[in-house]
Order: C-alpha cells, then structure tokens, then sequence
C-alpha cells in the first residue's frame, strides 16, 4: 500500500481525499456525540432531580405524619415513568420507609439505607439520592433508579456515525476519481509522453492539452520543450553526421596516404637494392682488372661489366629524376616534328644488346613510309626503351617479343608484346601505378624500381596519347599499346640524329680535362688517350688556364666546381686566351639546373654535360670541334642521345 | 435535632400505644404533640388571623398539660413560614387570645361544642382526640388509634365552618376524610 502510494499520484489523491474527509467525519462526530452525550445526561439527571423533588414533595406528609403507605402510593405512580426501575423513600434516620420496583424488570436490590447524595452512574443505570425537605428540616431521602441509555445512545451513534463514514468515504472516492480525471489524468499523459519520448527518443510526439489550469499550462511547457529538445537533437544529429563523413574522408585520406607511404617504404627498399646490384659486378670486374690487368681478354670482360652496369645505374638514376619532374610538374617537353623510325631505331639501339643477352627473339614491324609526329623524339625512344626493356625482362630465353607499328589516319598505333609471363587480370589496373609491383619481395627474380611503367604512361600522356596494356592471363604474355596523335602533313624533316658513335670521322684532338675527381678525370683521359686523343689533366681552375694557355687544347671539359677558380670564371679565361678563341667549351656539372645552363652559356660554354659522362656522348662533341686554330667556332645546336640535360 | 427526637419517638409508638383507652401514654402524647405542630403546615388560616408578619402561630391545649409541655419544648426555637410558635395551656376560653390551633384533651370532650362555637368564630382549628363522633359534632382533625399508631380523621366540612383551609398533601395522610355534614350541631 504504502509502496504503492510512492509511484501513484492516483493513490495519494485519494488518500488525502479519504482521509481529508474521514479525518472530518471523526472530529465532527465525536464533537456531537460528545455534546449530545452531555446533553443528555444533564437531561436525564435533571428529569430524575426534578422527579424526585416531585416525589419528595409529595411524600414530605407521609413522612410528616408517618404514613408510608401514602408514601408507598406515591411511589406506585412511577409506573408511568417506564424508565425509572425502582424507588424508595428514607426516614430522616435513614430508615426504609417506602420502596418501589417496576414490574417486569429484573429484581434491582434497593439499599437499606440512602448512599451519598446526588447522582452517579451505575452501569447501565442512573442512581440519584436526593433529600426531601419541608420547609427547612429535612424530612427523608428520595431514592431512584433508572435506566441510563448512556452506553445505547453511544452504540447508535457509533452506527449511525459508521454508516455516514461509509457513504462520505465512498462520495470521497467518487470525487477523487473524478480528480484524477480532471487533475491525474493530464499528469499521466505527460509521464507517458515522456516515458515514451525517452524510450523511441521520437520528438515528434505531444501531449493533448484537456484543461486551460495549471496543468494546461503545463502540458502546453512540456510540448514546447520536447520541441525544443527535437530541433536540438535533430541540429546534433546532422552535425554528427557530418562529422562522420568527414571522418569517413579523412580515414580514407589517412588510408591512402599509409598506402602511399608503404609504398614510398617498399620503393626505398627497392631502390636500394637496385642501387646495390649492380655494384657487386662492378667490384668484381675491378677485381679482375686487377689481377688480370694485363691480359686484353680479361681486361675487356671487366670493361663489358663495368660498362653494362653503369649502364644500368645511370638508367635508374635518370628514370628516378624523371619522376621527380614529373611528380613535381617540371618536366618540359621539347617537342619537335621527327620521324619515328628514327626514334623506334634510337630505342633499339638501346636495347638490343639487353634483348641479345636475354637470347630472345625481336620483331620490328613499320608502316611503309615516313610517319611523322610531332613529339620529342628522346622521351618517346625513352618510352619504347621502357617497354622494350620491360618486355625482354619478364620474357624467358627463347621468347619472342615484336615490336609494331601502325598508322590509320592520323593516328599511330605502336603494339610491344612478348611470350612472357603475362599479366593477372586484377593486377592489370594497377600496374601503371607510381612504385607498383606485382611480387613484392626483394629476393624475385624480375627486379626494377616500378618506375619504367608509369613514367612511360604519363610520357606518352603528355604527348596527347595514350598507353594501354592488355594480357590473356598469367603465362599468355601481354601486350602494351601505345596511341600516338600523327602529324598529318609533314613540313621539313631533319635529318636523323648521328646514330651512336662510329669512330669513322676519327681525327686526333687536342683535348684539357679539369676536374678536381681524380678517378674521374684518370678514367675519361684514359678512355681518350686509349682512342689516340692528346689529353691534359688540370686539378683546379689555375691550373687548367695555365694549361690552356700552353697546352691551346681544341676541346676542354671543364668541371664547374672546380677549386681555386670556378668553371666559369675560367670559361671566360680560356676564352679571353687568343689561341682558345674557337676551342669546344664543355661545361660538365652534377646539377642539372636550367640557371646552371644559362650560367655556362653566358660564361662562353658551347656545351653542358651532367655526370656520369659516357663516352658515346663525348664522341660526337669532338667531331663538332674546330681543326686546331682555324675556322670560326661551329656553335650549332647538336643533340645528343640521353645524357643532355634538357630541363 | 429535635426532629430526629421527634420521628424517634414516633417510630417507637407503635408498642406504646395499647393502652391508649386507659389514659394516653407517654409515646402516644409525644407523637400527638409532634403532629399538632406539623398540622400548622398544612393549613391556612383567613388573612386576619395574622394581623402582622411576625404574628405567632399559637396552639393551645386544653386538659393535657403533659402534652402541652412537651409540646412546648419541641416547638422552642422552631417556625412556621418565619412565624415563631407559641403553645398555651388553657384553663378557660379566652376569646381574646387569638389561638390558632386548638386542642381538646380526651377529658374536656365534654366542652367540644362550645369550643366549635368559639372555634367557627375565630377561625381556630380545633383538634380533638375522641373515639364517639368529634368530627360530626364539628372538630376538623380528631386523632385516633389504628393497629397501635396515631393517625387522625378529617372533616372537611368542620373545617371550611372555621373558615380554614386544609391542604390536599394533609388529606392524603388522613385515616380518613369526611366530606359531607353528618349532623348539624
């Protein structure tokens, strides 16, 4: 009960109504019965007081003359008195005189002499003793004996009070029903509201608004503020659910950026070990210069190595500076119109001795006819070499590969395909990718940076074509095309580039090295010396004007950083010498910079190379040279395969 | 206090009064003086028989000289409605004396029908004590013997002759009440 009274609103209306009411009920009727009790008895005693004055007065004779049967009558006339039980009358010494029962009744026993005046309650019964005087002497003692319906009285009202309870507490429960109608019923609409609010957490849900009380009022606050708590939830969601999705963005800006990362990590470990390899060879080839110096079979043998491996690096190190110019959009192309045999023949050159070694097969299809591009001619023999090279490496001996050409309208197709291990289908997309590699681990077979082919996708993008590569499957061989744009009316077409150095032109020259390498500068003036080239060394910038002015050399290679005096301010000495006016300046660098070139050209350079330098780059320069003090200088714009920096 | 005497007396009546033929006893005498003086309770007398408000009531006794002085003693300091008491013996009828109650001894009987002349005149209650018609020869209250105790008849008749009223209370209590003239004197 009392439990229930903590949860119920319902339960404590009615309490307070029930006992509100029963709490009335009580105070008022013990207030009356009290009152009506007194009453009563004051009543009653005063009836009986004046009876027995009466009978006192009537008997004061029967006394006086001491007759009690007069006495005795007038006691008898009680018997109208039904309530009144018995009597007697007392001499004035206290003896019975006379004495009265009512028939019927119970025998009461009257006492033998009279009690104590006045009256006192006997049980059920009023006893009242009261003198009887005449004049002022006391004559005898009235007794009576009467039915006190004290206790009665006191049973009926307690009933009639109880059945008055019992309808005002039932009038009471009607009423608070009514009350909770009127006042719990609002009250436990908004509680359910709110338990429902709370657990579907639907804003959208109002209380009906039954009364314009207190109660309205607080229906009408409690919706405004679920309305309240709506928009508020409903601004929070959105804003959590931007926050997501921008979470969601960054995770995957995160994700792609460790995927970048892993990949920078694995192309690092990649190059390294790319690096590395051809440095084994390379000591070993030293090794047995060594110790087999003097034999020509073996020396050559070690020159073949150094020179395969060189080869390599340089090509791995020109292939990483290309991506970086790419990556950082410095790459420029030097687009010119040119014929593609031309560049299919310069890329064959560089790569038929690798394809050789490989003891594979090549097949070279051409269209009929000059085609004409408008391109530059080394960047796309770059992308062929690539392809090519690509292609011999993942080709076993004995393997075919062909390279070929079509033109339809003024489009070129080039197709490079090969016998080789082919292309799984899912790795097709990626393998254009910066750093991809389909076998991860150092120790496989096929290395390489995981350059060749993206540079050469984007290469050829950057000519306004497209390359595509397509594979039957692992083991079918694959097959890389590439879509070039045709220029469709060729203007003038320059003659080939000189194809490699063939030594046929040969002259001897007079030829100043400074540098302050000195492996470097031993090994080139031996390469020069070894062709029958005069050489003259220089260590530093004085050094190499002192041995201009005497030595008057028709081509001098000269390091920019040289100690003492720098390779421009020595360009401008040899140029000031008369007997150096016409010699063929070649400013060699390790910077590739456009300033650096700008530098040499206006310091008197004819030429600028960018170590290493290869011997095939060199021959074509001393044929370029002027004869020994004669003749203006021949500044005409050579190109060269590979080596010249055209940043 | 003297009443206490008195209802002590009257309750010890009964065996005493046996031999009231010869000659009244003691008790007998007690208990008749004690309702000689309540019977002044009982009656009204005419506004002339007090001509002022301190005017005693008398009682006077004629040939029971015992009883008068007993009377006389009970009566000593006692009133009646605030009027003092007095008690006479009286030898000879003194018309002057302005007696209110009067009573005849059993030996003066003989002088009952002068003393009702006297008595219907002034308004006296006369009071007597003979066994052979006192009340039809015009005494009011005559006392007699029954089972042993003193009780008195009333003529109601010789009463309003006297010109006093008796009360209904006193009526109650009498042996027994005459109501009609039996005989004119």
């Amino acid at each position: 009960m009392l439990s229930a009274l903590k949860h119920s609103i319902r339960h404590k209306l009615m309490l307070v109504v029930m006992a509100t009411t029963f709490a009335a009920l009580l105070i008022t009727a013990i207030g009356l019965v009290y009152y009506d009790l007194r009453t009563y008895q004051q009543a009653w005693v005063d009836d009986l007081v004046t009876q027995a004055d009466i009978l006192g007065l009537a008997s004061a004779p029967a006394l006086a003359f001491h007759d009690p049967k007069a006495a005795t009558q007038n006691l008898e006339l009680l018997k109208v008195r039904p309530k009144i039980l018995a009597a007697a009358i007392y001499s004035a010494d206290g003896r019975l005189f006379a004495s009265y029962e009512r028939e019927g009744t119970a025998s009461h026993s009257i006492p033998g002499a009279p009690g104590q005046h006045g009256h006192r309650v006997e049980g059920n019964h009023l006893v009242l003793f009261r003198s009887i005087a005449d004049a002022d002497e006391v004559l005898g003692t009235v007794y009576l004996k009467a039915h006190y319906e004290m206790f009665d009285r006191f049973i009926n009202y307690m009933m009639i009070v109880g059945g008055v309870m019992i309808v005002s507490l039932l009038i009471a429960i009607l009423m608070s029903y009514w009350l909770q109608a009127a006042v719990t019923k609002p009250i436990l609409q908004v509680s359910e509201v709110a338990h429902q609010v709370t657990a579907k957490r639907d804003f959208s849900l109002r209380v009906e608004k039954t009364t314009e009380d207190e109660l309205g009022y607080l229906v009408d606050t409690f919706n405004d503020m679920l309305t309240e708590v709506g928009q508020r939830t409903q601004a929070l969601e959105k804003t959590n659910q931007s926050l997501e999705k921008e979470m969601a963005i960054r995770h995957e800006a995160e994700m792609a950026l460790l995927a970048a990362d892993q990949r920078k990590d694995e192309f690092l470990a990649t190059l390294a070990h790319e690096l590395r390899n051809p440095l084994a060879p390379f000591r070993n080839a030293l090794e047995i210069l060594r110790i087999q110096g003097d034999d020509p079979r073996s020396s050559r043998m070690a020159r073949d190595i150094m020179e395969r491996q060189l080869r390599q690096l340089v090509r791995l190190v020109d292939d990483l500076l290309d991506v970086s110019r790419i990556t950082t959009g410095k790459l420029r192309l030097k687009k010119e119109t040119t014929e593609l045999r031309s560049i299919v023949q310069s890329a064959l050159d560089t790569t038929s001795s690798f394809i050789e070694s490989r003891k594979l097969d090549l097949d070279v299809t051409l269209p009929e006819g000059p085609v004409h591009l408008h391109a530059d001619a080394t960047r796309l023999a770059q992308v062929l070499v690539n392809l090519l090279h690509n292609a011999a490496k993942f080709t076993e001996a004995g393997g075919r590969i062909s390279l070929n050409a079509e033109c339809r309208e003024d489009r070129l197709t080039i197709y490079v395909s090969d016998t080789g291990i082919g292309i799984a289908p899912e790795m097709l997309p990626v393998i254009f990718d910066m750093f991809a590699q389909i076998d991860r681990s150092l120790e496989r077979p096929h290395a390489g940076l995981g350059v060749g082919l993206s540079l050469a996708r984007r290469l050829v993008e950057l000519h306004g074509g497209t390359l595509t590569a397509r594979s039957a499957g692992l083991g079918q061989g694959s097959q890389f095309i590439v879509d070039l744009p045709v220029v469709p009316s060729p203007g003038w077409i320059e003659p080939a580039v000189p194809a490699a150095a063939t030594g046929d032109a040969f002259e001897k020259r007079r030829i100043l090295l400074a540098d302050d390498n000195e492996d470097f500068i031993r090994t080139f003036a031996t390469i020069l010396r070894s062709m029958g080239h005069e050489v003259h060394l220089a260590h530093d910038g004085q050094e190499a004007l002192r041995e201009a002015e005497r030595f008057r050399p028709e081509v001098a290679f000269l390091d920019i950083g040289l100690p003492k005096l720098n390779g421009y301010d020595l360009a401008r000495g040899v140029r000031s010498l008369p007997a150096c006016r016409d010699t063929l300046l070649v400013a060699v660098t390790g910077w590739g910079q456009e300033n650096d070139r700008k530098l040499a050209v206006e310091a008197g350079f004819d030429h600028h190379l960018t170590k290493p330098i290869e011997p095939q780059q060199v021959l074509p320069l001393l044929s370029l040279a002027p004869r020994t003090g004669a003749g203006p200088n021949g500044n005409g714009p050579p190109s060269f395969p590979g080596g010249e920096d055209h940043v | 206090m003297r009443g206490t005497v008195l209802l002590l007396l009257l309750a010890l009546l009964g065996p005493a009064a046996s031999h009231a033929h010869d000659g009244a006893t003691p008790l007998e005498r007690s208990v008749k003086a004690a309702f000689l003086y309540k019977f002044a309770s009982y009656v009204r007398w005419p506004p002339a028989s007090f001509p002022t408000s301190d005017t005693p009531v008398r009682i006077g006794v004629i040939g029971e000289d015992q009883l008068a002085d007993e009377l006389r003693d009970l009566v000593a300091g006692r009133t009646i409605e605030g009027r003092g008491i007095s008690v006479y013996k009286i030898e000879d009828i003194d018309p002057s004396a302005g007696i209110h109650i009067l009573f005849i001894g059993r030996e003066e009987t003989s002088r009952l029908d002068d003393l009702v002349r006297l008595a219907n005149s002034r308004s006296i209650l006369l009071v007597s004590e003979s066994e052979d018609g006192a009340l039809s020869r015009g005494s009011a209250i005559n006392f007699v013997l029954r089972e042993g105790r003193v009780r008195f008849e009333i003529s109601l008749p010789s009463a309003e002759r006297s010109g006093i009223e008796l009360s209904s209370r006193l009526l109650s209590v009498a042996q027994s009440v005459q109501t009609e003239t039996t005989r004119s004197p």
